[in-house]
């Protein structure tokens, strides 16, 4: 699996890395872990479609960007996603995300919701470009 | 990193283990516990140590365990003047907390309708990610729950001039101001009033046995005085609303370190000075969140006395089920305080930690100032809280604070693959606690296991002098969010 889950840190919480080829995939695996540290995925329907517009000044700012828009929009609409898909990610001058998630709203009936995720902290929180592609660490507040 | 023992219950590290520390660091705990005491705690209190203007020393509860900015459990106070605030030292959750009323119903007239009323608890509470609170709010209304909190909830008639006073803060921070709160903050928290949300959250059912009574004087000041008493417990905070106005205005204090040159081990312990215009306007949309919190929990009261009215068909003066405190365990406080021989004003950040404050402090409600503040512990769902009391040491070593629940010492997602919720459920039906949740995983998360011996870690306060024991809270139903 590109992401894992790391009990041996910040246990009261939910800390995960991730891996992944490209940056593209690397935002797309952050956001199924962010669901799969609340629910099973597979459990989740893609009926609800939302946009995402992001615009920061370096990656690691707009990878956090992303994961805390995932928080505001599940708390916000009570939903939960299970599909991602990245239409634009520039990074140069400017770094800037435009992507697309796909979820359904919550119901106790069909969802098992472990943990709600409250936020994304900055302790240890790293995204990085390895020599197999990129990596990133972030710990969930739950 | 070496840690020297100083005296019985505190280990220290002193400034020369770490690059940068302007205090040393001090972890409360016991021969018993200081060996369970995870790394991540040591290294997380030393970078608290590191922050600019703190005083004193960087301070980690007995129940301190690896959180993200301050470990779960940390201290510090900074000075007004030369300090910082951070949001890192308050947590996500601004104002998570715990309150305890007292009842005039005993374990026998509770138990034949334990699972009717639990039922209709859960209804009444809403429980879990996604779920939307009774109060119907706009913008302007909810306005008022940030500046006026449980005065909001009077003005309503969600709440009782009482209640107000057995509020830490009579339940309203001064100087909040929803200027400073963004539309992503309101949205996030507007349906939220009313509800206990998920996680380590709870509505709890608990009884005193006689024999768990440690202080029976200030018990009876508490109201606690009958037999096989029932109480009720609820920990949680502003919800949704926090954890924005949190994230919020971490994104703004990355940069704030930036502009104010101040260097920090961790991102997550940004900051900026106390008096900066950034400081006080975090400080004020961080009373907001507060508000709403002791707002939240306020509500929450209404709800459970609606529900114990409709289960056994009693007046409010027949049930009293009356307020006994309401404490904050995340939050930042303006207090005063002798260091060095010289009264300061310092910002005292507490996160997973509780104010303890001595008998006869004037923040100390009247009718308890004779005691000590009272403090709530809030242990596992399986294995029963405390009620404590605020000591004269508390105030002069750990900036009138103590510890505020059993401390972590498993991860959630071990404790899952450890437990399966239902088998729990029934497991501690067996044992006489009914359990409804708002999900069997997140029950199993929540296990016994996961946690230290309450126990243990009150033994290890009552021991360094911080707080003393009034009395042990079994539970007999608990609703987890």
């Amino acid at each position: 699996m590109p992401y894992n889950f790391r009990d041996d840190i910040a246990g009261g919480d939910c800390a995960v890395e991730i891996e992944a080829d490209s940056l593209e995939e690397l935002f797309i695996e952050a956001g199924k872990a962010f669901t799969e540290a609340m629910v099973d995925i597979t459990t989740v329907g893609s009926d609800n479609m939302f946009d995402v517009s992001l615009k920061e000044d370096d990656i690691e700012r707009l990878f956090y960007d992303w994961l805390s828009e995932l928080v505001y929009l599940k708390d916000s609409a009570s939903m939960l996603f299970s599909e991602y898909e990245i239409k634009q990610l520039e990074t140069g001058k400017d770094f800037r995300l435009e992507a697309t998630v796909g979820g359904e709203r919550i119901d106790y009936d069909k969802h098992d919701i472990s943990a709600d995720i409250k936020a994304v902290t900055l302790h240890r929180f790293k995204v990085e470009e390895t020599d197999s592609g990129w990596r990133a660490f972030v710990i969930f507040d739950l | 990193m070496q840690k020297k023992k100083i005296a019985e219950g505190i280990w220290e590290i002193d400034p020369t283990q770490k690059k940068g520390m302007n205090v040393s660091a001090r972890i409360l705990s016991s021969d018993k516990l200081i060996g369970s005491v995870e790394d991540g705690v040591f290294d997380q209190i030393t970078n608290v140590a590191c922050l600019p203007g703190i005083v004193g020393h960087a301070l980690c509860m007995p129940d301190g365990h690896w959180g993200y900015g301050f470990p779960i459990g940390g201290v510090a106070a900074f000075s007004v003047s030369d300090g910082v605030i951070s949001p890192g030292g308050i947590g996500f959750d601004i104002n998570c907390g715990m309150r305890v009323m007292r009842t005039n119903f005993t374990l026998d007239e509770i138990r034949p309708k334990i699972k009717e009323l639990v039922d209709i608890l859960f209804k009444y509470v809403p429980a879990g990610a996604g779920k939307t609170g009774t109060a119907s709010l706009d913008r302007k209304r909810f306005e008022k729950v940030m500046t006026d909190g449980v005065g909001w909830c009077v003005e309503n008639g969600y709440a009782t001039r009482a209640d107000e006073e057995a509020t830490e803060a009579r339940g309203c921070l001064k100087g909040a101001n929803p200027d400073f709160i963004s539309e992503r903050a309101y949205k996030r928290g507007v349906n939220q009033l009313g509800t206990l949300g998920s996680g380590n959250h709870y509505l709890e059912i608990q009884v005193v046995r006689d024999s768990n009574v440690f202080d029976e004087e200030a018990a009876k000041i508490l109201g606690i005085d009958r037999p096989n008493q029932i109480l009720v417990s609820v920990h949680c905070g502003s919800r949704g609303f926090g954890h924005q106005v949190a994230t919020d205005y971490l994104k703004v204090f990355e940069k704030s370190v930036q502009k104010y040159g101040i260097k920090t081990l961790d991102r997550e312990l940004s900051c900026a000075p106390f008096e900066s215009d950034e400081g006080q306007e975090y400080f004020a949309a961080m009373k907001c969140a507060a508000n709403n919190a002791f707002a939240n929990r306020q509500v929450i009261t209404h709800q459970i006395r609606r529900a114990f009215r409709k289960v056994f068909g009693k007046s409010d003066q027949e049930m009293a089920i009356n307020l006994i405190y309401d404490v904050a365990h995340n939050i930042a406080k303006v207090e005063e305080y002798e260091i060095d021989g010289r009264k300061q004003r310092v910002v005292v950040h507490r996160k997973g930690a509780t104010r303890a404050f001595a008998a006869g402090h004037t923040e100390v409600p009247s009718q308890y100032r004779s005691i000590g503040q009272p403090v709530i512990v809030g242990g596992s769902m399986e294995t029963g809280s405390y009620l404590l009391k605020g000591t004269q040491k508390a105030m002069t070593d750990t900036f009138g604070s103590t510890l505020h629940g059993a401390g972590r010492t498993m991860s959630r997602r071990q404790a899952k693959k450890r437990v399966h919720g239902k088998a729990l459920a029934n497991e501690m039906e067996k044992r006489g606690i009914t359990v409804r949740a708002a999900s069997f995983s997140g029950l199993a998360e929540e296990a016994g296991i996961a946690y230290k011996n309450i126990d243990d870690v009150i033994d290890a306060v009552v021991k360094i002098g911080i707080s003393e024991p009034i009395a042990r809270l079994l539970p007999v139903a608990n609703i987890k969010g």
